[in-house]
């Protein structure tokens, strides 16, 4: 009988392997095609651009690898910006805290609704999505906050040598989800919720706060999303982060998470988050109308998952 | 092969004409090789029409990859398939069935939300497809009509996902016997199966295999094979060793010839020390229909649960493991009263529960043998907030090599186990966790015969370590000769109580019955 290590070649590897041969392949094309693509100013810019959707689509790798999904983190994004700016007066530290506590708050009632109440979760963070939006204009009064005290650019707009603080923040995200899903046992406990919940819960595995807190999480990391972007923006808008669960999604498939959930990685989705920004990056060097931005996108994501299904089927192997 | 036709022209006898009559499906030198694991190697096989072929062989042997071969599911690698002298490619389970070949998998493949009609007439719905409705009543006389005839009464209407695995195992059965098959393929169909489920389906099988239909019959059990085949097929590591016309063969040449060696004894019994009782369950009653039930199990001793499927045996267990709610009673674990309300809180209290239901809900499908092997048991290798790869890899090999778990590669994907070997890492996981009282429901379904005494071997272990234990079983035998005392369950509430010296298979059945 011989080995089978997970080899270079085995299908999950050649995947992973594929989207950077494939993430490669654009970078060069783009690289050639126009000057100002591989430029540091513009990657440092792409980068930051990917850094607020890859904070989003961390947490939501935890929500889909349990089997979950979540549709208001758009939204939560939203929120915690405007809870922030408006709680600001009280100090950079008790604002900041707030915006990420209604950002878990908004999780933990997801996460009620869906394990407890048994609530399909596409239904319950569709609803919370129009929910949250609602509530965080309510709150602004319908604006955007401005005149936004200094310390609230630091994420977004302040450097360490030439990268930004929002990039480094995604980094530090990304590591912490990757070793959290990886090494801890709340991780494993994930995997295998979505994979078969009757088993882990017969094995002795607390299936719904798991489920519950993988939505803390997801909204969590929103929030904190949502800090990144005000402050690249100077600005808290209540309409910001419209569409983002859907790109979140987006980068989490792409990066090879199962639909249903009990497989799949962080570095997945951050090579599908860069994957999505250097892609939207491109086609505006390159002059493209935005409109064509979904199309690609869509595209993209067809293929990802029907290469994903060829795989299973054995094709691939 | 000829077959020594000096008994007196019995029915079998008469049978064994068939022995010159060409075969109906033929396999010439068939491999199949997955990732690092030669399945099928070489395998010729001939199938003959209006014969049962047994088909035997250790867990893992390669039994499961043959039907799955002639089903369409796998391509082999090389070799041929002759359907009536022709060679035939089978590229998807549907070209089996144009050509006849029907199947019934290890693994239930029925669509759980569809009603049993819906589910017998699968993809052969009566009438066109735009016109579904109004062949609603169609569909549900064809359904009736076709269990009518294999004398099977099963709710039409309910869906799938409400019945017990024995009514879906007969769902399945029906399914496959409804196409107008002339290779019938039955992988393991009796594992779930009460006695009188059984013989319906034994009857329907001979009465088919009359009918001039080939019958290929997988199953773990010798008895029924012995009851039911005409020549027996024997596997090994993907090999086939030798086929014996069933008369002329006994079960311990054919346990030699699929494990290679002899097993002297099948169900060996260690005496352990019987001590304090560890588990007192007074007047239990819950949800699920269980109903006044008073026993004690006491360290180093073995109750078995025996009682037909539906009787209550799995409901016990599960309300001592918080898994179905208690209405009324108490459970006391060590002489002290304990309520876990969860499967969590019971792991806790040292309760371990080895799970009936394999698939749905022992297995983890997308982890890999490491992952479900300790995932009751994860709590053990946590160091500073995250798991110990060591400690949990060294665990997971020692375990692994314990109970001769194969293949013994850790890193491997559960869903590409043997059925035996997929029950061995469930029964590692429970080890795992040290418990103070392990209740095992049909810990050995779907289980070699070499396995199975390793099974029993290590539950030998966990008495004479001072561990209680709760066998379920419906293997009569098997649950005779592995208990200390047994509690025959009927309708929820415990019909009789035997002591190991009493028990006899007519006692347990009488009481079993009513
Ligand atoms: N999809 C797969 N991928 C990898 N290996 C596989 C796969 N399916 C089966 N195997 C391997 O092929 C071998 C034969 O398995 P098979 O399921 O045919 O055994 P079996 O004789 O049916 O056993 P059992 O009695 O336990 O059902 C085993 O070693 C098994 O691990
Ligand atoms: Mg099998």
């Amino acid at each position: 009988m011989g080995p089978t290590r997970p080899s270079f070649l085995s299908p999950r590897t050649l995947q992973r392997h594929a989207l950077l041969i494939v993430l490669g392949i654009l970078t060069v094309i783009l690289s050639l095609s126009t000057p100002s693509f591989f430029t540091s100013q513009n990657i440092l810019n792409l980068l930051d651009q990917v850094a607020v959707i890859g904070v989003v689509a961390c947490g939501m790798t935890v929500v889909m690898i349990a089997g979950g999904f979540d549709l208001s983190v758009g939204a939560v994004v939203a929120l915690s910006a405007v809870v922030i700016a408006i709680a600001a007066p009280a100090g950079g530290v008790v604002a900041i805290a707030a915006g990420i506590a209604a950002a878990a708050v908004v999780g933990l009632v997801n996460g009620g609704l869906i394990s407890k109440a048994r609530v399909n979760p596409f239904v319950v963070t569709l609803g919370m999505m129009t929910i949250i939006r609602g509530l965080s204009l309510v709150i602004s009064d319908g604006h955007s906050v401005y005149d936004l005290p200094s310390w609230f650019g630091f994420l977004g707009a302040s450097d360490v040598g030439p990268v930004s603080w929002g990039i480094i923040s995604f980094v530090v995200v990304a590591v912490g989800t990757h070793v959290m899903l990886r090494h801890s046992r709340y991780g494993r406990t994930l995997y295998a919720l979505g994979s078969n919940e009757e088993a882990s819960w017969l094995a002795g595995i607390n299936t719904g706060r798991a489920k519950t807190l993988a939505y803390v999480i997801s909204a969590a990391l929103a929030g904190f999303a949502g800090l990144i972007l005000a402050g690249q923006i100077s600005e808290a808008s209540p309409i910001a982060g419209q569409g983002y669960e859907l790109q979140a999604i987006a980068a989490v498939i792409i990066g090879g998470t199962r639909l249903g959930g009990g497989a799949g990685t962080i570095i997945g989705t951050v090579i599908g988050a860069l994957m999505l920004g250097v892609i939207d990056n491109g086609l505006v060097l390159l002059g493209v109308a935005p409109y064509w931005q979904g199309v690609v996108q869509g595209s993209i994501i067809i293929a990802a998952v029907g290469l994903a299904a060829y795989e299973k089927r054995g094709g691939g192997a | 092969m000829v077959m020594k036709d000096n008994a007196a022209p019995s029915d079998r006898a008469m049978r064994g004409r068939t022995e010159g009559e060409a075969p109906i499906l033929e396999l010439v030198g068939i491999s199949k090789a997955f990732a690092g694991t030669q399945a099928l190697s070489d395998v010729s096989l001939s199938i003959r029409p209006a014969e049962v072929l047994g088909l035997l062989g250790e867990n893992g042997a390669g039994k499961s990859t043959l039907v799955k071969t002639l089903a369409g599911a796998h391509r082999p690698d090389s070799g041929t398939i002759l359907l009536n002298g022709e060679p035939i490619e089978l590229h998807n389970p549907r070209d089996a069935l144009r050509h006849g070949i029907s199947v019934v998998h290890q693994e239930l493949k029925l669509v759980p939300d569809l009603d049993v009609a819906a589910n017998f007439l699968l993809g052969r719905e009566p009438g066109r497809v735009f016109n579904q409705m109004s062949d609603r009543r169609r569909l549900y006389e064809e359904a009736g009509a076709l269990q009518q005839r294999l004398g099977l009464d099963l709710p039409l209407t309910t869906s799938v996902s409400a019945l017990s695995v024995a009514q879906q195992q007969l769902v399945e059965i029906v399914r496959a016997l409804s196409i107008d098959a002339s290779v019938l393929l039955l992988d393991e169909p009796t594992s779930a199966l009460s006695d009188s489920d059984m013989e319906t389906l034994f009857t329907t099988v001979k009465r088919v295999r009359d009918n001039g239909v080939a019958v290929v019959f997988i199953s773990h059990r010798l008895d029924e094979i012995f009851e039911l085949t005409d020549r027996v097929a024997v596997m090994r590591d993907g090999r086939h060793i030798r086929t014996l016309p069933t008369a002329e063969t006994t079960s311990e040449e054919v346990i030699r010839l699929m494990v290679g060696r002899e097993i002297v004894e099948l169900f060996p019994k260690t005496e352990a020390k019987i001590g304090e009782p560890v588990l007192e369950v007074r007047g239990l009653s819950s949800t699920a229909g269980i109903e006044d039930v008073s026993f004690t199990v006491h360290a180093g001793e073995i109750v078995g649960l025996a009682g037909l499927v539906g009787s209550g045996r799995t409901e016990i267990a599960r309300a001592i493991f918080g898994a179905d709610k208690r209405t009324a009673g108490e459970v006391l674990l060590d002489g002290e009263p304990v309520a876990p309300r969860t499967p969590a809180e019971a792991i806790a209290l040292g309760i371990g529960l080895v799970p009936e239901n394999r698939k749905a809900q022992g297995l983890v499908h997308d982890l890999s043998i490491r992952e479900n092997l300790t995932l009751a048991g994860l709590r053990k290798f946590v160091r500073g907030g995250l798991i110990s790869q060591r400690g949990e890899r060294t665990e997971t090999r020692r375990r692994i090599e314990e109970l001769d778990i194969r293949p013994a590669e850790p890193e491997r994907g559960i869903d590409t186990l043997s059925g035996g070997n997929q029950q061995k890492v469930i029964i590692a996981r429970w080890l795992l966790c040290e418990p103070r009282l392990l209740i095992l429901d049909e810990p050995t379904k779907g289980v070699d015969v070499g396995a199975k005494a390793e099974i029993h071997r290590i539950i030998g272990q966990l008495v004479a370590r001072g561990v209680a234990v709760i066998v379920i079983s419906s293997e009569l035998p098997e649950l005779l000769s592995v208990s200390d005392r047994i509690l025959v369950m009927r309708a929820g509430r415990v019909a009789a109580e035997l002591g190991r010296e009493d028990a006899t298979q007519e006692l347990v059945m009488t009481a079993a019955a009513g």
